[in-house]
């Protein structure tokens, strides 16, 4: 616990202190406090339940927290709205427009931004190419594959250039093997873009392979803090011991079964 | 600048106070009328008359609901479950008499069995004995004929979403087919079935059409009563009293539909039927659905023999002398009052459900709640009723005998079923849309506009639809608010009725069916264009 305070310093890119979110008389986030570094890439393991929606909400400005702060480049954007917090969302289900084709998914938000609107065409389409959707531009969302409608969302944060990207969940709904070539394909995404990202999972295994550092939540308490290596290493208490090795047997196990029937 | 937040809650607000007005208020008024004329409730509900009528009430609709539900479940069964062809035309046909009044099915029924009716002659004929259409058996008849195909649409409803699997895995462990029926299909059937049930006996008990058409003496019926009361007597009193018997079986319904919103299919992937072979079943199907589309053809046609036949059954020239004259007593005036209160009612109810199901489905919010309550409230209130309050609230008002009122009357009656519609696609929508514009930076109100309502055009189209086909043809609820500037074409038939001008009522009866035929083939073809090949929710 205590290790995990210290964590927390009103410095780089993003820092959250004594975070506190209360519904009631549920307690959903107890003094959470941690610092994103530039380009870093963050992950938020918990099982489901244990507050890192809430984060992600409170982050964005979705949901207001009962106490905290949060400092983005060292400003205090706690009572910012949404918009005003530049930090971009990819969403579980992605929420893409399915009314409107790719190019206009990607160049709809910055035909209300006064300085954008003139290149909103230009930025959208070198985005689209940059993620390798060229051929899909005027194709309408359901026509994609899941992995496709992914980068399409990540290409529609990108357009707003947002200092900090949200992922919630996104491979959940995709099967096995999507995932990891994704997992790759993101990654690959945040360094040509240099994007500073939190990556929110229940999935061990993907929060180990992808992530500069792992932030270990349970009942919306913080666990550990740590890079993958110090998180198998050097687990911060039982629950990340278990949790860790728990979630690494089932993989394993599913890992087995996948093999088995190939 | 005001916030999203801010506009929200004054449009709520609006919209709360809007359905105040149109629904609430001029039924609270009308429970006022109650205590106010010192009408004795106990005196009026402990008459011979009343409890007569309350009786021919209850015995007729129970009769006619059980086989309206029977003959609708067996109807969904052949046509779901079989492999019969043109399924799609039986389904158009059965549907068919939901675009014609109530009173029209009273009308066909004596046309084709009345005294010199169509069929009667023939039977009377051949036979040498008298049929008389007239009382108990009749209104049942009638009833079946006009709720049937609300009930054979629920009840598709409820077969096509069925899941099979259960069925299969009973069959692989060698469940007779008996054990089947009451293991898995009644146990799955039942909420369902109760809730088209009450449905059907709201509808059945409420109407008057059929009632006061073949109805006689013996077979009073409390909607009828309650007609003359305020017609004939001028009795808004009474008639309230009534109202409010009248109200209960909907206000049953619904509540018993409230409890029951948990009732969802827990089966998350529903494996639909693989119909076996069975020429046996396939040949009771063709002979059951003919049989059926051949009763529902048959007032239909009968209205076209009297509007086109100078006088059957004696005179059986070809004429159109029925028509001019029905133009001549201002068929022309009434159609266009008709289609402009329909094209309104359509219009504003498309905005106003719109608006509302954004609030209810996508916001959160006590006052959502409130919104989401008091819009489904409707569903409750038969249209006599909803009318009765209207004359009594509205008539100190400059609305009264103005066609807004008609309009408004019509948006109250039957806004509550486009909202559903419109709530459920919303809440199909991914949830996530509005919190992804609000961090680009786009606000609720272009997230509704530009992403919600585009993904909606269909169910736009089925709302318009509804609303302008129930317009068009309702009489209830305008009985008491019409004037003679303003009159629908649909009170035309009630005002034949009385001077026994069957051709007159049948020929009406035709030109409604046909605007709103021409209606839903134009919203079809809309559709087809809208959607093309697209996915649409």
């Amino acid at each position: 616990m205590d290790e995990a305070r210290c964590e927390a310093k009103c410095h780089g890119k993003l820092a959250v202190e004594n975070l506190r979110v209360e519904f009631g008389d549920n307690t959903i986030l107890q003094d959470v406090s941690f610092a994103v570094e530039d380009k870093e890439f963050l992950s938020i393991l918990g099982p489901s339940g244990c507050g890192k929606t809430t984060i992600l909400r409170v982050l964005l400005g979705l949901l207001k927290p009962t106490q905290g702060k949060i400092y983005k480049d060292g400003i205090n954007i706690t009572a910012f709205p949404p918009a005003k917090r530049k930090m971009g969302i990819v969403f579980q289900n992605y929420a893409l427009f399915e009314n409107m084709t790719v190019l206009n998914n990607v160049q709809y938000a910055l035909k209300f931004d006064q300085e954008k609107k003139k290149d909103a065409y230009k930025i959208a389409v070198d985005l689209i190419h940059r993620v390798g959707l060229k051929e899909h531009m005027h194709k309408r969302p359901y026509k994609l594959s899941g992995g496709q409608q992914q980068r399409v969302a990540i290409a529609r944060t990108l357009a707003t250039s947002p200092d900090v990207i949200l992922l919630d969940e996104p491979m959940s709904a995709l099967d096995a093997e999507m995932r990891l070539s994704l997992r790759s394909e993101i990654k690959g995404l945040q360094k040509e873009f240099g994007s500073t990202m939190i990556y929110i999972t229940h999935d061990q295994e993907e929060a180990l392979a992808m992530s500069d550092r792992i932030m270990v939540l349970e009942k919306g308490v913080i666990q550990q803090i740590g890079t993958p290596m110090e998180i198998i290493d050097k687990p911060a208490n039982t629950y990340v011991k278990s949790f860790v090795q728990e979630n690494m047997r089932l993989k394993i196990d599913s890992l087995a079964q996948f093999f088995n029937k190939l | 600048m005001r916030s999203d937040r801010q506009y929200a809650l004054i449009t709520k607000w609006l919209l709360i106070s809007f359905f105040a007005v149109i629904v609430l208020f001029p039924l609270l008024r009308m429970l006022f009328k109650i205590a106010e004329s010192e009408t004795n409730i106990v005196k009026i509900m402990s008459s011979v008359n009343f409890h007569n009528a309350l009786m021919n009430s209850l015995t007729i609709s129970l009769t006619a609901t059980l086989i309206s539900v029977a003959l609708a479940s067996l109807l969904s069964w052949c046509v779901l479950r079989s492999h019969i062809r043109f399924k799609v035309l039986l389904t158009i046909l059965f549907t068919l008499p939901m675009l014609i009044p109530s009173f029209s099915h009273g009308i066909g029924l004596i046309i084709l069995f009345g005294k010199n009716g169509v069929i009667s002659n023939v039977i009377t004929d051949l036979l040498q004995i008298d049929v008389s259409i007239y009382g108990f058996w009749g209104i049942v008849i009638g009833s079946v004929m006009y709720s049937f195909p609300v009930a054979f649409l629920m009840v598709s409803d409820i077969l096509r979403y069925e899941d099979s699997s259960p069925y299969e895995a009973a069959g692989v462990l060698g469940v007779p087919k008996i054990r089947q029926l009451t293991g898995i299909s009644l146990p799955y059937l039942r909420k369902p079935m109760i809730i088209v049930a009450f449905a059907v006996f709201t509808m059945i008990i409420t109407d008057y059409g059929v009632p006061m058409f073949v109805g006689d003496t013996h077979s009073l019926t409390l909607p009828v009563m309650m007609y003359q009361e305020v017609i004939g007597q001028g009795d808004l009193g009474k008639g309230s009293v009534i109202a409010l018997v009248l109200l209960m079986p909907a206000v049953m319904a619904f509540v018993i539909d409230l409890l029951n919103k948990d009732r969802g299919n827990l089966s998350f992937v529903i494996k639909p039927f693989e119909t076996a072979k069975n020429t046996l079943r396939d040949l009771f199907s063709y002979t059951f659905c003919g049989a059926v589309a051949l009763l529902v053809l048959l007032p239909i046609g009968a209205f076209i023999v009297l509007t086109f036949l100078r006088h059957y059954p004696y005179d059986m020239a070809f004429t159109l002398e029925n028509i001019a004259k029905t133009f001549d007593k201002g068929a022309g005036i009434y159609l266009k009052n008709s289609v402009m209160i329909s094209l309104f009612v359509g219009g504003v109810g498309v905005v106003v459900a719109s608006v509302t199901s954004y609030f209810t489905a996508r916001m959160r919010g006590v006052t959502s709640k409130i919104l989401h309550l008091i819009s489904i409230t409707t569903l409750a209130i038969p249209g006599l009723v909803l009318g009765l309050s209207y004359a009594i609230f509205f008539s100190p008002t400059f609305l009264y005998h103005t066609i807004a009122i008609l309009i408004m009357v019509n948006l109250a009656h039957f806004i509550a079923s486009p909202y559903l519609m419109m709530y459920n696609t919303f809440n199909k929508l991914n949830e996530n849309l509005e919190d992804v514009g609000a961090t680009l930076g786009i606000s609720r109100i272009r997230i509704f506009l530009n992403v919600l309502l585009p993904q909606a055009k269909g169910t736009i189209a089925e709302m318009f639809m509804y609303l302008f086909v129930n317009s068009m043809m309702t009489i209830s609820a305008v009985t008491f608010l019409y004037t003679s500037e303003t009159k629908p074409i649909s009170i035309m038939i009630t005002s034949f009725e009385k001077d026994m001008n069957w051709e007159g009522a049948a020929f009406v009866s035709l030109m409604i069916l046909a605007v709103n035929i021409v209606m839903k083939i134009g919203i079809a073809l809309v559709k087809r264009r809208l959607l093309g090949s697209e996915k649409c929710v």
